[in-house]
């Protein structure tokens, strides 16, 4: 963060006047940033991404046209080294994913932004990914019952039950079948069901089979 | 008379002894010149005769003796018979009567030989008397006529003349029985009355039900009047009027004979339906509203009020319901909750999209200022500089906690993002921040993606699972929630599971929690049921019917 260096370019995409001024104003305030542009909405973002060609696009869910994920997919399709960080008002637990997968580094919430922008922006400069510390951590617990050890299987941060119904399941049988067994209600069966697909990220019942009948061969 | 005849009898038998005597006489003669062996034989031949006719005699003698008696017998008969006979010449005038017909005109029965029969009839009916007199005497048929007349004291009554002509030496008779038919008379009138009587009220009462009818047929409520038979195959169809045929699109014929299941359908609720026969069975009348489906299998919302009809016994014998197409006014019911909604709903975007984005802009200039503010303040030791440092904070830490208020405030006002997704992101969300806050594992279970275009819908079910997950973790500490939306035919179905102790049903009916999803299910045209799990716990599901119903919701 010398002087001498160039300050970062950044691109506001944000349909709120407001919100673009505080973005800006916070951004000028830091002596390696600098805005060099404002859009609200997906075309006037898109032309300026390939006009200024600037370091880091700051982007907006909600947009006057058009929606931010979209737009993300979009810049990523022209630009694929883009770095992009999602500003948003919404919930992270409905966006942040999404946006990740979309091609965003970072997402970051409108309502902590005040705190965390500058942070953020220098975590994504840096070609890292940013996501709150709750977020971090609901999407780990969610995953890995956050209980993960650096090296560790996902399977081993399975509680005894988990594994139980897991192993249960490797073995063939059926949810109602699992629930006769473990005098349980099939519901609380299917709770372990979906517990057991984030927590091994596994996409679909079928790829919870598949990855349950693997660990019962293997370990079985 | 008998005497006579006796007397003409002795002559007779004198006779009969003088012509023997002349025989015996006549035989004495020669009875000298026969010999004694042959006189011997004549005298007991002749004695035999004698003997003979003596008997020959004797029976005579009994049988005018019987004949006198029969003759009195029937002359017993004639005058103690209980009909009035009397014998009447060409001019009424009585040759012969009965003791009965004395007392019945009382009369003495001689000064009624010879007398008129005219004298006992009143005058108006002298010209009936007088016609049927002729009639009689022209021919030979029986004669019936009915005359007013009156017996000797005045009394009047009703007579029915039956009569017959007879030959007779010198003249033709009528032989006529006098019959008394005053009170047949009365009896008959009093029935003739009954029936005008009778055959008015009829007209007036078909007068009555015609209007009725009439009235019945320009209702805009449908009536069906069925009979009471509440078993399978249930209660027949025996009347409906036009109103009924209007809002089923069926015709009275189709519907008449049927059974009023052929209104129901997949949407109508089995518990109203038997909540109905229950009251019904018990013979009170029921209130209650039910998804029924037209001709045309669209659905409508019907409200229907039922009453059994009893008869004079007591006995149930039909079932009247009143029905009527509450569509409309479910409709109207729901766009004004939904202003109320809609409402909310945009105040709510409002907070999101405009004030949200003020205030989260603010808190960037605000700390810019204060930090530019530090950098500055933190060189000089100038009370006003620190001041005005603490004032930046004051504005930095306002703006923060009223950001946060208003976002809490939009969250409320808007728990589902306004896209076909929403709901599932809604209730993932759910999910996780039950966990968080509750402690208990609660999952959210989605195979494949569930999209409802209407927020409202979404808006509902996303609060019926949250009220679900209150209740549950309310009532019955579970460790485990499963929240489940699932789509069968693209009708979303979503459930919420625990693994709690349950909690009574029928109790919490009554609760308001309950009340308040069962409401919301009805306004987005959803059935709701709550019901306990075998192994413990609660299953609530609520299935929302899009299409088919579309015209409720």
């Amino acid at each position: 963060m010398t002087r001498a260096k160039t300050p970062a370019r950044i691109l506001i995409v944000d349909d709120h006047p407001m919100m673009r001024e505080g973005l800006t104003t916070q951004i000028c305030n830091a002596p390696d940033l600098a805005v060099c542009g404002e859009a609200d909405d997906v075309a006037e973002a898109l032309r300026l991404v390939s006009e200024l060609n600037p370091d880091l696009v700051i982007i907006d869910i909600s947009l006057k046209t058009g929606h931010g994920i979209d737009l993300i997919k979009q810049i990523r399709g022209s630009h694929p080294k883009m770095k992009m960080l999602v500003n948003s008002m919404y919930d992270e637990s409905v966006y942040a994913e999404r946006s990740l997968q979309a091609g965003a580094l970072g997402y970051l919430n409108k309502q902590t932004a005040r705190e965390t922008l500058i942070d953020a922006i220098h975590i994504v400069l840096a070609g890292k990914t940013y996501i709150s510390p709750a977020m971090t951590d609901r999407i780990l617990k969610s995953r890995i019952g956050g209980m993960i050890e650096p090296g560790k299987s996902p399977i081993e941060s399975l509680s005894d039950r988990e594994l139980e119904v897991l192993t249960l399941i490797g073995q063939g049988q059926t949810t109602s079948g699992i629930a006769r067994q473990l005098h349980l209600s099939v519901h609380t069966i299917d709770t372990y069901r979906e517990k057991l697909k984030l927590k091994l990220n596994l996409a679909n019942s079928a790829e919870l089979n598949r990855c349950a009948v693997q660990w019962v061969l293997e370990n079985g | 008379m008998a005497k006579q005849q006796t007397s003409s009898q002795s002559t007779e038998a004198k006779t009969l002894r003088q012509r023997a005597e002349m025989l015996l006489h006549a035989k004495s003669a020669v009875m000298p010149t026969m010999p004694t062996a042959d006189v011997q034989a004549l005298v007991y031949e002749l004695n035999v005769y004698q003997i003979e006719l003596e008997i020959q005699n004797e029976e005579l003698r009994q049988s005018q003796l019987e004949l006198a008696d029969s003759r009195d017998r029937f002359s017993d008969l004639y005058d103690f018979a209980p009909v009035s006979y009397v014998t009447l010449d060409k001019d009424g005038r009585i040759l012969e009567a009965n003791l009965t017909a004395a007392t019945f005109l009382d009369v003495e029965r001689k000064s009624l030989i010879g007398a008129n029969l005219s004298t006992w009839i009143d005058n108006d009916a002298q010209d009936d008397f007088f016609l049927h007199r002729k009639s009689v005497f022209s021919g030979n048929a029986r004669q019936i006529c009915d005359v007013n007349m009156h017996k000797s004291d005045g009394t009047p009554m009703v007579v029915r003349l039956e009569s017959i002509a007879q030959e007779a030496e010198l003249q033709r008779q009528s032989r006529t029985a006098l019959i008394d038919v005053t009170q047949q008379q009365a009896a008959q009138s009093a029935l003739r009355d009954l029936t005008d009587t009778l055959e008015q009220r009829v007209a007036e009462q078909t007068h009555e039900v015609q209007l009725l009818a009439a009235a019945v047929s320009h209702l805009a409520e449908g009536i069906v009047i069925t009979d009471d038979e509440l078993d399978w195959p249930g209660p027949r169809i025996r009347f409906v009027n036009e109103a009924m045929c209007r809002i089923t699109g069926y015709t009275a014929d189709e519907l008449i004979g049927q059974s009023p299941r052929v209104l129901q359908g997949e949407q109508t609720d089995r518990r109203t339906l038997s909540h109905m026969k229950r009251e019904l069975a018990a013979g009170r009348p029921v209130l209650c509203e039910l998804i029924n489906y037209r001709k045309d299998s669209t659905p409508y919302a019907a409200e229907l009020y039922i009453t059994p009809l009893f008869n004079s016994k007591g006995h149930r014998t039909n079932f009247v319901s009143i029905h009527r197409d509450i569509t409309e006014r479910k409709k109207l019911q729901r766009e004004v909750l939904g202003i109320a909604e809609n409402e909310q709903r945009r105040i709510g975007q409002d907070l999101h999209d405009s004030v949200q984005q003020e205030l989260a802009g603010l808190g960037m200039l605000a700390e810019t200022l204060l930090e530019n503010l530090s950098r500055t303040t933190d060189k000089s030791d100038d009370p006003q500089a620190s001041r005005l440092r603490e004032l930046a904070i004051k504005v930095v830490n306002g703006i923060a906690r009223t950001h946060q208020d208003v976002h809490a405030i939009a969250r409320g006002l808007v728990p589902v993002r306004i896209d076909t997704q929403g709901l599932m992101d809604a209730l993932r969300e759910l999910a996780l921040r039950t966990e968080e806050l509750a402690g208990v594992t609660c999952a959210f279970k989605c195979e494949q993606p569930v999209e409802i275009s209407d927020n409202s819908t979404s808006t509902h079910l996303f609060r019926i699972a949250q009220e679900s997950i209150t209740n549950a973790l309310k009532h019955g500490q579970p460790e485990h929630i499963l929240i489940a939306l699932e789509s069968d035919n693209g009708q979303p179905i979503l459930q919420v599971a625990d693994d709690g102790t349950g909690f009574d049903v029928t109790e919490q009916t009554r609760g308001l929690g309950l009340k308040t999803m069962l409401y919301r299910a009805s306004l987005i045209g959803a059935s709701l049921k709550v019901s306990p799990v075998e192994t413990g716990g609660t299953l609530v599901t609520c299935r929302v019917f899009l299409g088919g119903g579309g015209n409720l919701r």
